[in-house]
């Protein structure tokens, strides 16, 4: 009852943080400079009919309802995003809505494996290190994990590329797949493309989870019941498993939860230098050709995964410990 | 013999320490071992269960580490296995393209996306592989001299003084639209009509009506004499609209049908995956107006910047690349030099950098004041930080070589800033307060703004020229300050462009505005410029001669009359002739045509491309 009651609060929170996002995606176009039907048009269109056909430009703010008082334009904006209408990319002239559909599952394709592979390396290697501080192995995952850190993700990226795609030439350059390929050649050939950008984030989310997992596993260490269990005979490894895993799984899965939401910008970096056209090429196109619609459309797509994500975290912590009920807990 | 020991103390037997086992058993071992206890934390082993669970946990961290190497290793072997399929499908098919000497599939990269996808759009892929006759037809191309085609339009005639163009097209030639429609001279009509009204567009501006003579042929009217302008305008980017798919169309920029795309050029569009970034297309037959299409299938695939489209060349995953008005950078040469079977497509470009006087400011209103820039330039730095080793000090007269009507005579442009300083001097611009910069004539404080022109991909080769301009200058007691407002703002620069409002501008003459209009339109005060600001008699005089050109000689000869006007009034200083760069491959086929400044996919491309025979 408690849990639920909690998960019912969480989602009611989520819910209004949504609402919240909508809202200032609507003032965003508004508050600009200019005209807002110019950011809606783009630049060279709203200047070519400025000079050959004004009345179009008025045809468009009615169209957007622009010409009517704010309650009415939000009244109206929040129609049309309910009924998921975010308007036209005024550079490639299709919906907003399709654009980000097709961009957010190559996006998929490389987030997925990665929040899972670097999840599960993070952890084994954290716990381990975490157990084991100050051992060889501590010493060379979180050097390793650290270096990787604080290296640009397009400088490893552009390395990677150079090395073992263009000089080694054992992986693809760019791109999502060759193309002229249907079914399951195609899936093979975009694994193939995908393999470099995947290593790369996976390095990287690798390095962040193992540190992020070695430091509650070594808070998580020093507590009086992991001394318990090793003097009551238990194996080391049931002591990590059963005792250690347990109490810090609730944190790392919160921060993985997190990064997916996070993810879904698109490790942009990485797409940009491997050509991978996902979310991340999509915003970093947008921002550069001042495609409002589509960005406006990213900024609440990024919002809602972020805080649906958040949510999925609070929902597998409760799972994980049945202590958090939206109050406090006990010592297992 | 041994007893049961708790924990927190330490036992011998024999003279020699035992521990107790984990559950409390006992383990009686005969040799050396210790216990160890800690506060809180108790780790029980014997040397040998040590070493055996050592061992044991040596044996799985071996076991781990293969496992995780196995895992990695496979990764990386799929690449490799499935790399050499990848080879053997490029030398399959080019293997089987040396079978009759034609190609049967070329492959292109190019930095412009796949979308939009019209015959109304000069953007994207498509938009830009059409100014090479290729999907749509156009009315007339231009050659590797820069001189007008025929293309769709097979012949024409000038009448009445520039006033009347008789153009005839290949409408009886059994050309049709890639839906299977003929085409015909309504088409023809259409378009002109459709251009003008519809979609605004200024390249037939100068067209008032067209008049149906026969199936074959038109006569267009033309204001102001401006046939021969028409003409040059038009050649390149006009191309013919199917009237029965775009009469109905009153949207043109936003149509985005399945039928945007037909056109009647040598190649239809087959296929687009969205996924890979590639459009496919093929010969509509085996000949294309009265020609041999040697090449029999286009793959064009998108890239996202030029590193990645040179490094697909010199890979091979493209044989070509092709991007309007953009070579790449003299920088990137390093990476396609000495590399085998890969030739850097070097040629003289037709685009320039060059700084824009504003006529409306003052200093720069003043000759005296555009002569002492023009003299206070370092020509060689500003050439090989634009154009590195292949960057070479421009002439006066602006247009580069490969233009036509270049006139040689002019000398190049060089750096005295004795001259500079002394021409200032007579011009009145003094140091009149002792602070090393001089002064307006009037006394006034002399502050020169320097904008470069907004663009993101080259901002940092925008500012390092601003950089020179501004340290030249100072050098001469000119004080300048660098337009950082709109180096970071386009909207601010469109402004200050649009109004005419700036001092030194820096800005690129682009390939295709040099074709005809030249390097001069930017500085010509006109609603047919997009900012420039020169309103100088004879500055007027010999671009309206230019516009207005009758033929190709008269053409010729205001071209040179401009660049004569420019040595005498500096209307304008271009900072570098470069070598423009578009690189292919040379290991599959042969009858590559470069284009100065254009590159090897031009419409000759389609006509004259063979395999290379063994």
């Amino acid at each position: 009852m408690e849990k639920g009651l909690y998960l019912l609060r969480r989602f009611g929170e989520g819910v209004f943080i949504v609402f919240c996002i909508i809202t200032v995606n609507f003032f965003l176009i508004r508050f600009m400079p200019g005209d807002p039907v110019r950011h809606i048009l783009g630049e060279d269109e709203y200047f070519n009919l400025m000079s050959m056909d004004p009345d179009k430009i008025e045809e468009v703010r009615a169209d957007y309802g622009l010409d009517k008082s704010y309650p009415e334009q939000y009244l109206a904006y929040l129609n049309k995003t309910i009924h998921l209408d975010f308007g036209n990319s005024y550079r490639t002239k299709n919906t907003v809505l399709s654009t980000i559909v097709f961009r957010a599952k190559w996006t998929m394709w490389l987030a997925i494996p990665t929040i899972l592979i670097s999840g599960i390396l993070g952890a084994v290697s954290g716990l381990y290190c975490g157990r084991n501080q100050g051992g060889k192995a501590d010493g060379f995952f979180t050097t390793a994990g650290l270096v990787i850190s604080t290296i640009p993700t397009n400088c490893l990226a552009i390395l990677f590329l150079i090395l073992f795609a263009f000089k080694g030439g054992w992986f693809p350059i760019s791109g999502i797949t060759k193309g002229g390929c249907v079914g399951l050649e195609k899936i093979f050939d975009i694994f193939r493309h995908m393999q470099l950008p995947l290593i790369i984030m996976i390095l990287y989310r690798t390095a962040s989870n193992h540190l992020l997992m070695r430091s509650t596993a070594i808070q998580v260490n020093e507590g009086e019941y992991i001394s318990t269990a090793v003097s009551k005979g238990m194996t080391e490894r049931r002591v990590r498993l059963c005792h250690m895993l347990k109490n810090t799984l609730c944190p790392y899965v919160t921060s993985l939860c997190m990064q997916f939401g996070n993810i879904l910008t698109g490790a942009m970096m990485v797409e940009i230098v491997f050509s991978w056209k996902g979310m991340g090429t999509l915003i970093y196109d947008s921002v550069t050709t001042k495609d409002f619609p589509m960005l406006q459309g990213c900024f609440l797509f990024i919002g809602v995964c972020v805080v649906v994500f958040n949510f999925l975290a609070d929902l597998i912590c409760t799972m994980i410990d049945p202590r958090i009920k939206g109050g406090a807990g006990r010592e297992v | 013999m041994g007893r049961r020991l708790g924990g927190g103390s330490e036992a011998r037997i024999f003279g020699r320490r035992v521990i107790p086992g984990m559950r409390g058993g006992l383990f009686f071992v005969p040799f050396s071992c210790d216990l160890q206890l800690y506060e809180g934390r108790s780790r029980i082993g014997i040397a040998k269960e040590n070493r055996k669970a050592g061992g044991r946990n040596m044996k799985r961290r071996r076991v781990y580490s293969v496992l995780l190497s196995a895992v990695l290793s496979a990764g990386m072997a799929f690449g490799s296995i499935v790399a050499p399929a990848f080879a053997a499908e490029t030398e399959a098919v080019s293997e089987d393209a040396q079978k009759g000497g034609i190609v049967e599939e070329l492959r292109i990269g190019i930095t412009k996306d796949i979308e939009p996808r019209s015959l109304a759009s000069e953007q994207g892929q498509f938009g830009r592989m059409n100014y090479n006759a290729f999907c749509a037809g156009t009315m007339l191309t231009r050659d590797q001299n820069n001189e007008i085609q025929p293309n769709l339009m097979t012949d024409w005639e000038i009448q009445d003084d520039g006033s009347t163009i008789l153009a005839t097209f290949a409408t009886d030639q059994g050309i049709t639209w890639h839906d299977g429609e003929p085409f015909t001279i309504d088409d023809v009509i259409f378009s002109v009509d459709y251009m003008n009204n519809v979609m605004a567009s200024g390249y037939l501006s100068k067209v008032e009506s067209v008049e149906k003579v026969s199936d074959t042929q038109v006569k267009m009217h033309v204001k102001d004499k401006a046939a021969y302008f028409t003409l040059g305008n038009s050649a390149v980017f006009v191309r013919i609209f199917p009237k029965h798919i775009w009469e109905n169309i009153d949207d043109p920029s936003n149509y985005t049908g399945d039928d945007a795309t037909i056109g009647c050029g040598p190649y239809k569009l087959v296929d687009v995956d969205e996924d890979a970034r590639t459009m496919t297309y093929e010969a509509v037959g085996d000949t294309y107006l009265g020609k041999e299409l040697t090449v029999k299938k286009v793959v064009v695939r998108t890239y996202d910047s030029q590193d990645a489209l040179v490094m697909a060349v010199t890979t091979g995953e493209v044989d070509a690349m092709y991007d309007y008005s953009n070579p790449i950078s003299a920088t990137m040469l390093a990476s396609i030099s000495g590399v085998e079977n890969v030739d850097s497509g070097k040629s003289t470009n037709l685009g320039l950098f060059e700084i824009l006087f504003g006529f409306n400011k003052q200093p720069t209103d003043d000759v005296e004041f555009r002569k002492a820039v023009s003299l206070s330039l370092d020509y060689e730095l500003l050439a090989s930080t634009i154009g590195g080793e292949d960057g070479e000090i421009p002439g006066a007269g602006i247009l580069t070589p490969a233009s036509i009507g270049f006139d040689d005579s002019i000398a190049k442009l060089y750096q005295d800033t004795d001259e500079a300083q002394a021409v200032l001097e007579e011009a009145g611009y003094k140091d009149v307060d002792g602070d090393g910069y001089r002064e307006m004539p009037d006394g006034s404080e002399m502050n020169v703004l320097v904008t470069p022109q907004y663009n993101q991909t080259k901002a940092a080769l925008y500012q390092r020229l601003s950089e020179i301009v501004i340290d030249n200058l100072d050098a001469i007691g000119v004080k300048c300050t660098l337009d950082e407002e709109c180096v970071r703002n386009a909207e601010a620069e469109e402004k200050l462009r649009k109004e005419g409002a700036y001092e030194i501008y820096i800005g690129y003459a682009t390939q295709g505005v040099a074709y005809y209009k030249t390097a001069f339109l930017y500085m010509f005060d006109d609603p047919i410029s997009m900012w420039g600001t020169c309103s100088l008699e004879d500055f007027t005089a010999a671009y309206n001669h230019l516009l207005n050109a009758t033929g190709e000689e008269d053409y010729a000869a205001a071209a040179k009359e401009l660049q004569q006007v420019n040595v005498k009034e500096l209307v304008g200083v271009p900072l570098c002739w470069d070598k423009a760069y578009y690189p292919y491959r040379t290991d599959k086929y042969t009858g590559w045509v470069n284009y100065p400044g254009w590159g090897v996919i031009n419409p000759d491309t389609w006509y004259n491309l063979r395999t290379i025979e063994e």
